[in-house]
């Protein structure tokens, strides 16, 4: 079993299916991008894999314990022991400093520790940053601050839904590094985009369309753990490069 | 963590809580004055209403027709002495004793003498008016002469004259002074008041013919009075004077029901100000909630810190509203009845009630709205 199972997920508003039966399974420390057009369903999956929705139909299992059918205080325990999200407008409180929008998270997960949210506000950058408010801070920065607070209680699992998107070149390359070294320590990543050079750094690419999950890819990373996964993937890759 | 997040969230967002103390503020400082001066209303607006005289009499078991007094028709020193104890009460504003005789005024003419207290009479009927001066002490032979029967007897001040009780014994007769006049414009136009103890010594006789009382707190208050008198001294009868009495508890009456009304009526404006602020600032802070929900917060945690901040609102607001409500309930007593308004500290617990009501405006609607937010709808930006 995966570690992540995604079995025939529909999720449906009135007559619009938003997601149609999708099935995907992602393994522990994978890199997923989800792609595809505006209403494709891309949201509406990252939701529902982060348990702030619920499905009309199908299933979520995560390290065998199946998400969709918990309750509401079971799934927000699970968000906060499992996973760390990262949104593409860039949600803070707008009263707390950096530092304590991160310590925010590790209050609500466990306990508060300034120094080790301090630490984690260096390691994105912004060890200069910790006491502005957020009206403070410009877009890129407030982007480091929510990848630190999704960070900070070591979820295994980051689901970021377009977080480059409303970034310019410059910040899109830093917040980018970012997760690719969150791959490399090996979070399992799932995350939504648009833009194919950002979905094309990931070690699979599922795109979705009318809520339906077209195809899956390889993308250019390799999974760290299982190297003759890498070469197969290399040469799948190539292949479907010369074609 | 979280007095770290409630205190920024105070700090940082000095506006909205700013606007939130002051509908508070509003609200019970309002409310406070209100109740402060409605609380006071019915001692204060009765004490001005004592202005119109005895509004209680205690008279003798059988008032003394035609003929001379029997101890029926008397009230003896005796039972005086227990009444004036039943008497000694706040609501008690002053009391009279009244001793009544004919007597002879330098051996001629006749005239009703009138033995009393002269500091009471003056609280007990603060409508009389005086020239002159008032005799000095409870023993001094100083006489008060109504204006008509000055004219008729053709008496100043200043004046020495001889009384004679109307007894037989002519001789019997002691000389008092007059020190002033008075005027009523009814029967005390007529009387000559003197001290009631010279006034015993004159009649050789301790007994009195009734007392008069001015009493606040309406009819309620004149019959409380009544039971004890008549369980202290059961041969005397005490009756409201009626026209007063009544007239006032009406008007008492129909004060009260208006100020309920107006208190009731700001209440609710305040309350339905209160709860529109609180919708907007939950709408306004859905972000914020779905946020908190999204990094793992319980409903429970973000209720107590909304309701925390709520309950600091509350509490601030209602002092200091309990503060400018007792200012104006001070300029308004002055203003209305020319003297302070007591402190109540029923007031106070209900000015405090009424704060945290105007705050956390029903608690269920104010749980029910954080709970049903949905951090998937939130975070996409359906508002
Ligand atoms: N709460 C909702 N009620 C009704 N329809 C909804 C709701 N949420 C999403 N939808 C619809 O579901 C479909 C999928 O929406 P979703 O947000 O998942 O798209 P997306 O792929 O993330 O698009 P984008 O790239 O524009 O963010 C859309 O047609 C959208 O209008
Ligand atoms: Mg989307």
């Amino acid at each position: 079993m995966a570690f992540i199972e995604i079995d025939s997920l529909t999720k449906t508003y009135g007559r619009l299916a938003a997601l149609d039966r999708i099935t995907l399974q992602i393994e522990k420390g994978e890199w997923v991008s989800i792609m595809g057009p505006s209403g494709s369903g891309k949201t509406t999956l990252l939701n529902l894999l982060g348990g702030l929705d619920r499905p009309s139909s199908g299933s979520v299992s995560i390290n065998g314990s199946v998400i969709t059918g918990m309750t509401l205080n079971e799934l927000t325990q699970f968000r906060r022991e499992h996973i760390g999200l990262v949104f593409q407008q860039f949600f803070m409180i707008p009263y707390l400093t950096a530092l304590e929008n991160v310590m925010i998270a590790q209050y609500y997960h466990s306990m508060a520790d300034e120094d080790e949210a301090a630490t984690a506000l260096e390691k994105v950058g912004l060890g200069d940053r910790l006491h502005h408010l957020p009206s403070e801070l410009s877009g890129g920065e407030k982007q480091r601050v929510c990848i630190a607070r999704a960070l900070i209680n070591d979820a295994e699992i980051i689901l970021a839904d377009e977080p480059t998107g409303n970034l310019d070149a410059d910040n899109e390359t830093i917040v980018m590094n970012l997760f690719r070294r969150m791959h490399a320590e090996g979070h399992t990543l799932v995350l939504v985009t648009h833009d194919s050079t950002i979905g094309w750094k990931a070690n699979r690419i599922a795109t979705l369309e009318h809520g339906r999950l077209i195809k899956i890819d390889s993308g250019s990373s390799t999974r760290q753990e299982e190297s003759s996964e890498i070469v197969l993937e290399g040469i799948d890759r190539s292949e479907s490069l010369s074609l | 963590m979280f007095k770290r997040i409630l205190l920024k969230s105070i700090l940082r967002r000095k506006r909205h809580i700013g606007l939130a103390l002051a509908i508070v503020i509003v609200g019970t400082s309002v409310v406070a004055a209100l109740f402060s001066v409605f609380s006071n209303v019915d001692v204060k607006m009765s004490r001005e209403l004592r202005r119109y005289g005895a509004n209680m009499v205690v008279l003798p078991a059988q008032p003394p027709l035609a003929g001379s007094p029997t101890a029926e028709s008397q009230i003896s020193e005796k039972e005086l002495k227990k009444i004036a104890g039943a008497l000694n009460r706040p609501q008690v504003v002053a009391w009279i004793p009244l001793k009544y005789q004919v007597v002879v005024i330098n051996g001629s003419k006749q005239a009703v003498l009138v033995g009393t207290n002269f500091e009471n009479m003056v609280r007990v009927k603060p409508y009389l008016r005086i020239e002159g001066r008032l005799p000095r002490n409870t023993e001094d032979r100083g006489l008060l002469v109504g204006v008509e029967a000055a004219r008729k007897l053709g008496l100043k001040i200043g004046e020495r004259v001889q009384l004679g009780s109307g007894s037989s014994n002519l001789r019997e007769s002691q000389t008092f002074q007059i020190t002033g006049l008075v005027k009523s414009g009814a029967s005390e136009d007529n009387r000559l008041f003197a001290n009631l103890m010279p006034v015993r010594k004159l009649l050789k006789s301790t007994s009195i013919d009734v007392i008069m009382a001015s009493v606040i707190g309406g009819m309620q208050s004149i019959e409380q009075l009544r039971q004890t008198i008549e369980a202290v001294a059961p041969r005397v009868r005490v009756e409201p004077v009626l026209k007063i009495a009544k007239s006032e508890g009406q008007l008492l009456n129909r004060i009260s029901a208006l100020s309920l009304i107006a208190a009731f009526i700001i209440l609710t404006i305040t309350t339905i100000a209160a709860m529109a602020t609180i919708q907007s600032l939950i709408t306004e802070r859905r972000m914020e909630i779905g946020l908190m929900k999204v990094l793992g917060a319980r409903n429970i945690s973000i209720i107590a810190l909304f309701a925390s901040e709520a309950g600091i609102v509350a509490l601030t607001g209602s002092l200091i509203g309990y503060g400018i409500g007792i200012a104006l309930a001070q300029i308004i007593g002055y203003s209305a009845f020319g003297t302070s308004i007591d402190l109540n500290p029923v007031v106070f617990v209900t000015v405090l009630a009424i704060g945290f009501l105007i705050a956390v405006p029903g608690v269920p609607f104010f749980i029910k709205k954080i709970t049903k937010i949905e951090p998937a709808n939130t975070l996409r930006g359906e508002y």
